[in-house]
C-alpha cells in the first residue's frame, strides 16, 4: 500500500483480488488512451478522486507513479494446489501441475478474446471442484460461474499459474510449424 | 498413441481425411493439429484433447512430415489392379479426372485411383485387354482406402505434369474463365460478354462432347470412349479449319 496524497492506494500483488489485478492490467494496457491518461485512470480506479489526480502538478504525478511502481512484494512461484471456497474444495493438481490439451485450448481462446481478463477464467479451468465429474467441470456455465467466484481471490494465488500458462503459450508459438497444410 | 513416422505409414483414407481439412475452418492452427493427430493415430478426438499439453507439443513435432507431399514413384500394381498410365486415357476418363483435380485432388485420391487402376487380362491373341471404364467407382474406391498413400500419390504429380503439357498443346481449346477479371472496371457490355462466356464455360465439357459427336447426342457415349489425344486432335483440326 502506498500513499498518494492522503489516500491509501493498493500497489502490491498480495493486496489485489484477481478481479482488481485484471482491471489494473486492462487499464494500463488500454491502447485507446494515452499513457499518461492510463496512469491517471489507474489511480482513479484505485480510489484517488478524479479531481485530486488531475489537479496534481505533472512532476508530482510522475513522482507518485514511481512510488506506486516501486513494489516490495516479490510474487511467489509456489503453486497453491487447493482452495477452499463456500464449503467446496477445488484442486489444481496433486504432484506435478499438468495441463491438458482441452484446458489449454479453452484458456488460449479466452486469452485471445479477452487479453486483459483471463486470469480468473484460467484459474477456474485449472482448479476442479473435487465432488464433480469431468463433464461437469468443463461445462461452460460452471466455468463461468467459478471464474466469477475466483475473481475475489487474492491475485497472488494466480500469479504462478498465469506464469506457467504464459510460458506454455510462448513455447507453443516458438515450436509452431512454419508451414501449414493447404 | 501410435503415430506414423512418415507418409509411408499413412493410408489413402487417412491421407484424404487429413487433406480434406480446411485450416481456415479451425479456430486456431492448434485445433487443426489436434484433428490431424486424431486422424493419423486413429484416436477419438476427445482422447487427444485429454492428452497432456506437453505431450501434444511433442506429437505435433512428430507429424511435421504432413507439411510436405509424399514423394515416391507410383506403385504400378495394387492387388489385382494395374496402373494404366495417362497416355492412353479416354475422353470420359479425362473428364472425370479433371473434375477430381479441380475439386481438391488430395481429398479425391481414391476416386483418382479408381479411374487409373484397372484389371487386365490377355485375349486369345495374347493382346493385353484393359477392363473397360464401366465399373462402379464408389465400389472401386473402397479398394484403395487401406493402401499406403505413398503407393499412389505419384499419380497426382504425374497427372499434373500431363495436364500442363496437354493444356499447352491444346491451348486454343481451353480458355481461362472470364470471371477472374475485376468486374468493377468493366462496362455493362463487357460484363454481359463475360456472363455469356461464363455460361459457355459452365457447359464446356457438354459443348466439347456435343461437337465431337457431330451434334448427335446419341453418339456421346462413343465419344467418351474415344482416345483423348485423338479426340482433341480432331477437335483442334475442326476449330482451326472452322469445319
Amino acid at each position: 500500500m502506498v500513499k498518494i496524497k492522503e489516500f491509501d492506494v493498493k500497489n502490491e500483488i498480495n493486496e489485489f483480488t484477481i478481479e482488481q489485478f485484471e482491471n489494473v492490467s486492462r487499464i494500463l494496457n488500454d491502447e485507446d488512451v494515452e499513457k499518461f491518461e492510463r496512469w491517471a485512470n489507474l489511480l482513479i480506479y484505485l480510489g484517488v478522486p478524479e479531481s485530486d489526480v488531475y489537479d496534481l502538478e505533472f512532476s508530482e504525478f510522475v513522482e507518485y507513479i514511481k512510488i506506486f511502481s516501486d513494489t516490495k512484494v516479490k510474487p511467489s512461484n509456489e503453486f497453491c494446489k487447493s482452495i477452499e471456497l463456500d464449503g467446496y474444495t477445488y484442486t489444481s493438481h496433486e504432484d506435478e501441475l499438468k495441463i491438458s490439451v482441452r484446458e489449454m485450448k479453452m484458456i488460449e481462446k479466452q486469452v485471445s478474446n479477452h487479453p486483459h481478463n483471463y486470469i480468473s477464467y484460467l484459474m477456474s479451468v485449472l482448479f476442479k471442484r473435487n465432488d464433480l465429474t469431468k463433464a461437469e467441470h468443463y461445462a461452460d456455465a460452471h466455468i463461468k460461474q467459478k471464474a466469477k467466484l475466483f475473481s475475489s481471490l487474492s491475485a497472488e494465488l494466480a500469479i504462478p499459474y498465469a506464469t506457467f500458462i504464459g510460458l506454455k503459450l510462448s513455447n507453443r508459438l516458438q515450436n509452431a510449424p512454419t508451414e501449414v497444410v493447404e | 498413441m501410435h503415430l506414423p513416422k512418415s507418409w509411408n505409414n499413412v493410408s489413402v483414407e487417412q491421407f484424404m481425411e487429413l487433406k480434406g481439412l480446411q485450416v481456415d475452418s479451425f479456430d486456431s492452427i492448434f485445433d487443426f493439429h489436434v484433428e490431424a493427430i486424431s486422424i493419423l493415430s486413429d484416436t477419438d478426438i476427445n482422447d487427444v484433447y485429454d492428452l497432456d499439453f506437453d505431450e501434444l507439443t511433442e506429437l505435433i513435432k512428430e507429424i511435421n512430415f504432413i507439411n510436405r507431399d509424399p514423394n515416391k514413384p507410383v506403385n504400378r500394381i495394387i492387388s489385382d489392379l494395374h496402373y494404366i498410365g495417362l497416355q492412353h486415357l479416354k475422353v470420359g476418363e479425362f473428364i472425370d479426372l479433371e473434375h477430381y483435380f479441380t475439386n481438391n485432388y488430395y481429398a479425391h485420391l481414391s476416386d483418382i485411383c479408381s479411374v487409373v487402376y484397372r484389371k487386365k487380362r490377355f485375349d486369345e491373341w495374347d493382346n493385353e485387354v484393359i477392363e473397360p471404364y464401366e465399373y462402379d467407382i464408389e465400389q472401386r474406391k473402397q479398394l484403395f482406402k487401406d493402401v499406403k498413400c505413398t503407393d499412389v500419390f505419384g499419380i497426382v504429380q504425374e497427372y499434373i505434369k500431363f495436364r500442363e503439357n496437354f493444356m499447352e498443346v491444346y491451348i486454343n481449346l481451353f480458355q481461362e474463365p472470364a470471371t477472374d477479371e475485376i468486374e468493377d472496371d468493366l462496362t455493362d457490355e463487357e460484363k454481359e460478354e463475360i456472363k455469356k462466356e461464363d455460361n459457355l464455360n459452365k457447359w464446356s465439357w457438354e459443348k466439347t462432347l456435343y461437337i465431337l459427336a457431330n451434334e448427335d447426342i446419341t453418339k456421346i457415349d462413343d465419344v467418351l470412349k474415344m482416345n483423348l489425344i485423338f479426340a482433341f486432335n480432331m477437335l483442334s483440326m475442326k476449330t482451326e479449319l472452322q469445319l
